[in-house]
């Protein structure tokens, strides 16, 4: 495995965990501009989307034992 | 000393550096078991030496300014830098340990282990740097959201990584059950915060978050397989 592909995955990483904080900070940011805190329905919202993820993590693991 | 006294000393900035220093100690010893490299030697590859070192005091920096300098970070953190500082060029301090410690499976765990430094590094840098535009979080809610995204986001870069081949099916379980390890913590502590119970509920968070450092624990292991 070369260098350039770790460096891609690490880069990967890195956009996925800016992505995943700018949303969870644009939630902040309107509660805030709101005068009040996230709400539960809120992070209800952000369980669901690691619900999401963690599914599709799942997939790609029956997908990579299907395969090889 | 009391153990209160004890316990202050050792909270102190100075002390954590020392901590950090032990963390990158214990990864050189981990690397030198079993092989027939001497510490001596092995820090005598002075490019890797030097550059652990500095990276060291960057992150201690880090640490401090992102308000994140504890025993565990320090300790992690300070084992990722002597494992990273393997990555600077072929053929050096890491071919020398290689050569009798790793085998064929090497690359994959140097991936997990850049994919790692990058997360434990970049999400307090994240958190706390509000020039990037991001919320500065205040609340536990806040703690809470951030922490949940950070499970998402390696859920997300796992799933890809894993469909690119760059990881393997095992790698991808153990993220898997890392992650739901995670969350698993972080609904309970949410759960007892919201009884009442500030304090734990905090405790519970940080030990949520704490749980990337054991997962370079699992890449050492598999360094030495």
């Amino acid at each position: 495995m070369s260098t350039t592909r770790n460096l891609n995955a690490a880069i990967g990483l890195l956009l996925n965990l800016t992505a995943a904080a700018g949303k969870a900070s644009a939630l902040i940011g309107t509660a805030r501009a709101e005068g009040r805190d996230v709400t539960a329905e809120e992070l209800a919202g952000l369980q669901a989307a690691d619900d999401a993820a963690r599914g599709d993590l799942v997939a790609a693991i029956e997908a990579a034992k299907a395969g090889s | 000393m009391t153990p209160d006294e004890l316990k202050t000393l050792l909270s102190t900035p100075l002390a954590l550096f020392v901590v950090m220093l032990l963390g990158s100690l214990g990864s050189a010893l981990k690397q030198v078991k079993g092989t027939d490299t001497s510490l001596g030697s092995y820090f005598a590859h002075w490019p890797e030496t030097l550059s652990a070192l500095i990276a060291n005091v960057l992150a201690f920096g880090m640490l401090v300014v992102t308000d994140s300098l504890n025993f565990a970070s320090a300790l992690g953190i300070g084992y990722v830098a002597n494992s990273a500082a393997d990555l600077i060029r072929a053929g050096g301090r890491s071919d020398i340990v290689g050569r009798t410690t790793r085998q064929a499976g090497f690359a994959r765990p140097i991936l997990l282990a850049i994919l790692l430094v990058t997360a434990v590094i970049a999400m307090p840098v994240l958190q706390g740097c509000t020039a990037l535009g991001l919320q500065a979080p205040k609340t536990f809610a806040d703690d809470y959201a951030y922490a949940l995204s950070q499970t998402t986001a390696l859920r997300t870069a796992a799933a890809q990584a894993l469909n690119t081949r760059q990881i393997s099916v095992a790698d991808a379980q153990y993220v898997l059950a890392l992650t739901d390890q995670s969350r698993s913590l972080l609904d309970t502590s949410r759960q007892v915060y919201e009884a009442g119970e500030s304090l734990k509920g905090q405790s519970q968070l940080e030990l949520a978050t704490n749980i990337l450092t054991r997962l370079q624990a699992y890449l050492n292991a598999r360094q030495v397989q």
